[in-house]
Formats: structure tokens, C-alpha cells, sequence
């Protein structure tokens, strides 16, 4: 049987927090770097991007898909 | 960079605390429970890092708890001898967008695909975008919810073991990006980060869809011991 003392889980879980409310990880800087470069690189291209994807958003039969099973607006 | 620095929070919703720990069945954990233990850590971040406190004690009735306590904590006991906890936290903003949708049994990936487009749509400006977005199918109405948050504990640039599923979490975010919300929901091409799947096993008259997103600010940490 592991032994886990409930402090060693404070300090450890206390630091996390301390560490993720001020630090935001690599992989998250290099995202929002290629995001800011995708804005500032193609600024053409936002006005044609909506529509084709409204085509998608309503769906084949041309309704406001999908369908729900009985629960209106599809809110749960 | 400039939070880091000077210690500041990256956002001023230092969020609700969430937590998935995941117990092994040869761990014990000595000295106090475990929900206590998690509550203290919370108030001692908290307080330390001066973090706003942002928790009340009842949705009617309460003040606020002027620690930021309690987290919200999903317990599962598996075999092993570690103990991992996915600590998770999110603003206000991010989490009310929370959907649930109840689809037709036998709905398709496009159905799928169409109930997050909409709803994002509507909503995703709020949110504070660029957002990583988890999306549980399965189980049942409360489980896909569920799924939909432990999605988010995986770690940014994963992806999913399963190649159909990572294909439909890349088809999916490039639509998302498509609807043209961008950062911070003033236009542009950037919505969403990442999609996340997870499922689950569900009810031949159900089709449940859970949807829920992260903020740009993507606190997350996985801690094991």
C-alpha cells in the first residue's frame, strides 16, 4: 500500500494553482502566437470564411439542423 | 509573459477550481480527506497569490466564502498505487456556455457538428475566444457533460488515440474558425484553439451531447503522485 501524507497533496495541488493562474503553458504562448499571425496575415480572407460555413450551419434540407428530440430549441 | 513576471493572474476571473482525481486501489491517503485537502490548497493559492475570490456559498442565498473554496471534484477509484488529479480552472465567462443537447438516436457526426457550430455561434463571443472546446458524446445527459469537461484535461496538442476522432477534432475546429468570431469575439479567423472528443457507451433512445469550453486562458495542470 502507497502512503500519501495530505500536506505533501496541499503544497503540491497549492503551488499548481499559484502556477497555472499567473503561467500560461508553451504549447498555449506558441497557439496563441500563430493565432495572432494567422489575424495579422490574412486579413482578406475574413470576409468570405462565414458564409460557406452558414451553408454547413443550416444543414441539407436547408432547416436550422439538427433536429432535436422534443426538447425544443435544443437547450438541455 | 507579463503576468508571469510580476506574478499577476492572467485573468481577473481566477475561476472555480475544478478537479478529476483518479485514486489507485493500493493508494491511502493519510492525515485528513482528500476533499479537505483540496479545499486548503484552494484557500492557501488563493489567499497567497491574491487571487480573486469568487465562490459563494449558496446560488440563492449565500455571501461569498471569501476563499474561493469549494472546488467542484469528480472521484474515481482505479487500480494502481498513484494518485493523479487534472486540476481544471475556469472563469465564469467559459462556463456559461455550457450546453447540453439531447439529439435523435443514430445522429452522424454532421448532426453533431451542426449542434457545436450553432451553438457557438450564438455564443462562443462570450466566451472569451480563442477556446478550447470539449465535446462528450455518450452516456447520459449528466455523463456527457462530464466528458465534455474531462476532454479538457487533456493536455494542449494531444490528440485523440482514435484516427476517426482525431479527424472529426480537426474537420470540426477548422469549421469553428470558419464562423469568423475570432479573438476575443470581434472577427477573424482564430475561434477555437482545440476540439476535444470523448464518448461513451449510451441508451439506444438517446444521443447526448455535452459542450463545454475553455477560455483563451487554459488552466490546466495534471499533478501524480
Amino acid at each position: 500500500m502507497k502512503e500519501i501524507w495530505v500536506f505533501d497533496i496541499i503544497e503540491e495541488v497549492k503551488n499548481a494553482l499559484l502556477e497555472i493562474n499567473v503561467r500560461s503553458d508553451v504549447v498555449l504562448r506558441q497557439k496563441m502566437l500563430d493565432a495572432l499571425v494567422a489575424e495579422e496575415s490574412e486579413d482578406e480572407g475574413k470576409e468570405y470564411v462565414r458564409p460557406s460555413i452558414l451553408r454547413k450551419l443550416r444543414g441539407s434540407r436547408g432547416t436550422e439542423a439538427p433536429s432535436l428530440s422534443g426538447h425544443g430549441d435544443g437547450y438541455g | 509573459m507579463v503576468a508571469e513576471e510580476r506574478r499577476l493572474p492572467l485573468c481577473q476571473d481566477t475561476g472555480m477550481v475544478m478537479a478529476e482525481i483518479r485514486v489507485g486501489s493500493e493508494v491511502c491517503v493519510r492525515g485528513g480527506s482528500l476533499r479537505q485537502a483540496l479545499d486548503e490548497a484552494i484557500r492557501l493559492a488563493y489567499r497567497e497569490g491574491y487571487f480573486r475570490k469568487s465562490i459563494i456559498a449558496d446560488p440563492f442565498f449565500g455571501k461569498n466564502t471569501q476563499d474561493n473554496t469549494p472546488g467542484v471534484y469528480f472521484f474515481e477509484w482505479v487500480e494502481g498505487d498513484h494518485l493523479e488529479i487534472d486540476l481544471l480552472v475556469k472563469g465564469g465567462g467559459c462556463d456559461n456556455i455550457t450546453t447540453l443537447g439531447m439529439l435523435e438516436p443514430g445522429s452522424t457526426p454532421d448532426d453533431v457538428e451542426r449542434f457545436i457550430l450553432r451553438e457557438l455561434d450564438r455564443k462562443a463571443a462570450l466566451a472569451c475566444p480563442p477556446l478550447v472546446v470539449g465535446v462528450g458524446i455518450g452516456g447520459n445527459g449528466a455523463y456527457a457533460l462530464f466528458l465534455a469537461s474531462r476532454a479538457l484535461s487533456r493536455p494542449l496538442g494531444s490528440s485523440h488515440p482514435d484516427p476517426r476522432y482525431r479527424e472529426l477534432e480537426k474537420r470540426w475546429c477548422e469549421d469553428i474558425n470558419r464562423l469568423g468570431i475570432g479573438p476575443q469575439g470581434v472577427g477573424g479567423r482564430v475561434t477555437c484553439l482545440e476540439v476535444r472528443i470523448e464518448t461513451y457507451p449510451c441508451h439506444i433512445a438517446s444521443f447526448p451531447v455535452g459542450l463545454v469550453c475553455s477560455c483563451h486562458v487554459f488552466r490546466r495542470k495534471t499533478l501524480r503522485w
